[in-house]
């Protein structure tokens, strides 16, 4: 276990790093020069001649990138060109509120999906089945954006009985605010999951394990939760984790329709506005978060199945 | 076109012009037209983007997977490398550096889509180069490069097809969001997501701007899944449930 972990942490670290080339290479393969890229247009020269010693940017590449690493190591990687912050404690401004709507969003689609898989699955080809089946392919088919603005349309424009915009302030308030998001960023995991755990039961409920366990006239309660079940969910656990970055990607749409101040708006803002400091440490920040989810999860995986350990 | 035609609702509604059957838009221009011209959009960079992803995928795959050892461990760390950033943001990067686009679109997509490709198809040449008519193919004396062209890639063809009929929907869909967040084609082409962007502003007194893209957008993406799923069903048995 000692070693598959310590495999996986080296892989994991690998893709930091090839990750941290991606963010490292993006204002130098923009066209121009990149202290200028780096910096805003009304800087003047003193202040671009100070960027281009910041970060090197007179020394070869292999010396700029090593320059960059150590900025990045010590948190410091530059100002935004928009807000003219440390774009390290602009992504701390904006973090716990894209936390709060990916866990939101996590929880609902779990709470929802998992005893809605296991419905279908225990009535396969029959109505609550078909029922869910649907429910769980426009899920799947839906644009975000679309759903989002659907829902704006009646839960804010015809009905006004949510917030279309924005994040609110006070508890109760700020959770009226998160309703929409939430629901729109969790739906598309929510159709995943209901379509995984579903497809995971039928499997195991052919195996022989459960068969035995039924023969042995077990409750059926027993069978499909103990035995069922908690094999069934193996495979749904790394989903579990992998989709975070799904959620991520989700976030940048999801907070752009609800103008949700967050990472993912910040994101597009950041883009649109050819932020290329602010950019280069949300990529970092996303790829860590991702990264380390998916190392977490590839532990448990390893754990919960030994199979997976001596690949 | 005289402005009174502007947001005039649906002809299908009891109000509306029956002149335009999706209404109009805040500039007047019909909405079923753009929608239709949108479809254009959305199909050429779909399809294309699958050929785009498949063919680098398929070959880094089936290269990676062909000659394992250090070629399929360095192959297969940048794949890792890339599917672990969010395609989305991986997208949105790329399009920041080439700038918007149909075309650029259709590039953005291939080039962070190849991964999943790349993953399906080292897994099925691992398995299929174990097989005897590879060994008989080696033994007369093949060069690797025939024996990858003639033998190996002829048996991907299946599950390559497969996911690249599930990614066509995928792709729309991105393109879609791209065109939506405003980092996709550019606004003077109709597709389907910048059509959904700007009905938002008149959702108070238009809702049919918006709405009508949407439905045909989810019609087409689901359409795309369920095609997909059709044929991996019918191509591949074994994964029937």
């Amino acid at each position: 276990m000692l070693r598959y972990a310590r495999r996986r942490a080296l892989t994991s670290v690998i893709s930091i790093l090839g990750v941290s080339v991606i963010a490292f290479l993006l204002p130098r393969l923009a066209p121009g020069d990149p202290a200028l890229i780096l910096m805003s247009d009304d800087a003047t020269d003193e202040i671009i001649e100070q960027t281009r010693e910041f970060w090197g940017l007179n020394k070869p590449l292999y010396e700029q990138y090593y320059v960059f690493i150590v900025r990045a190591v010590q948190l410091d990687l530059g100002t935004s060109l928009v807000t003219g912050r440390s774009t390290i404690e602009t992504v701390k401004d904006f973090f716990p509120n894209t936390i709060k709507l990916a866990l939101v969003a996590w929880v609902w689609s779990v709470i929802v999906s998992i005893p809605l898989g296991i419905l279908a699955a225990l009535n396969r080809n029959k109505i609550p089945d078909i029922v869910i089946r649907l429910f769980a392919m426009l899920g799947r088919g839906m644009p975000n954006f679309w759903l989002g603005i659907m829902l704006i349309l009646l839960f804010a424009v015809v009905w006004n009985i949510l917030p279309a915009f924005g994040i609110g302030e006070g508890f109760f308030d700020q959770a009226k605010h998160l309703i929409l998001p939430g629901f729109v960023l969790g739906s598309s995991f929510m159709a995943l999951l209901v379509r995984m755990v579903r497809s995971e039961m039928l499997e195991v409920l052919n195996e022989d394990y459960v068969r035995t366990a039924r023969a042995k006239g077990l409750a059926n309660r027993v069978v499909i939760y103990r035995h069922a079940l908690r094999n069934a969910l193996i495979p749904v656990v790394t989903i579990l984790g992998l989709e975070i970055g799904g959620l991520i990607g989700g976030s940048i749409i999801t907070e752009t329709v609800f103008a949700y101040p967050g990472l993912g708006r910040l994101t597009v803002q950041s883009i649109q506005g050819l932020d290329y400091p602010m950019v280069q440490t949300l990529v970092l920040i996303f790829a860590l978060i991702y990264i380390s989810a998916s190392f977490i999860v590839d532990i448990i995986y390893g754990y919960l199945d030994p199979r997976i350990r001596y690949q | 076109m005289k402005p009174a035609n502007r947001l005039s609702e649906p002809g299908f509604a009891s109000s509306g012009d029956p002149a335009y059957l999706f209404g109009t838009d805040f500039l007047g221009r019909d909405v079923l037209s753009r929608i239709i011209f949108g479809a254009r959009v959305s199909l050429v960079v779909g399809v294309f983007a699958v050929l785009g992803a498949g063919s680098i995928g398929v070959v880094v795959g089936a290269i990676a997977g062909y000659y394992g050892k250090w070629v399929d461990e360095v192959l297969m760390r940048l794949v890792d490398m890339g599917l672990a950033v969010p395609g989305l943001l991986l997208a949105l990067v790329v399009v920041m550096l080439l700038g918007a686009g149909m075309w650029n679109v259709v590039l953005v997509l291939s080039a962070t889509g190849w991964l999943g490709f790349a993953r399906v198809t080292r897994g099925v040449t691992l398995s299929v180069k174990e097989r005897d008519f590879i060994l008989a193919a080696r033994s007369y004396g093949a060069a690797d490069s025939r024996i990858i062209t003639r033998h190996l890639i002829p048996n991907l063809i299946a599950p390559i097809i497969v996911l690249g009929s599930q990614q066509l929907g995928v792709f729309i869909y991105a393109e879609s969001s791209l065109s939506f967040l405003g980092l996709g084609v550019p606004l003077d082409t109709p597709t389907w997501g910048s059509m959904i962007a700007q009905g938002r502003s008149y959702l108070d007194t238009s809702w049919w701007v918006s709405t009508l893209p949407g439905i045909v957008l989810t019609i087409t993406v689901l359409g795309a899944f369920y095609f997909g799923d059709g044929l991996r069903d019918a191509l591949d048995p074994r994964l029937r449930r």
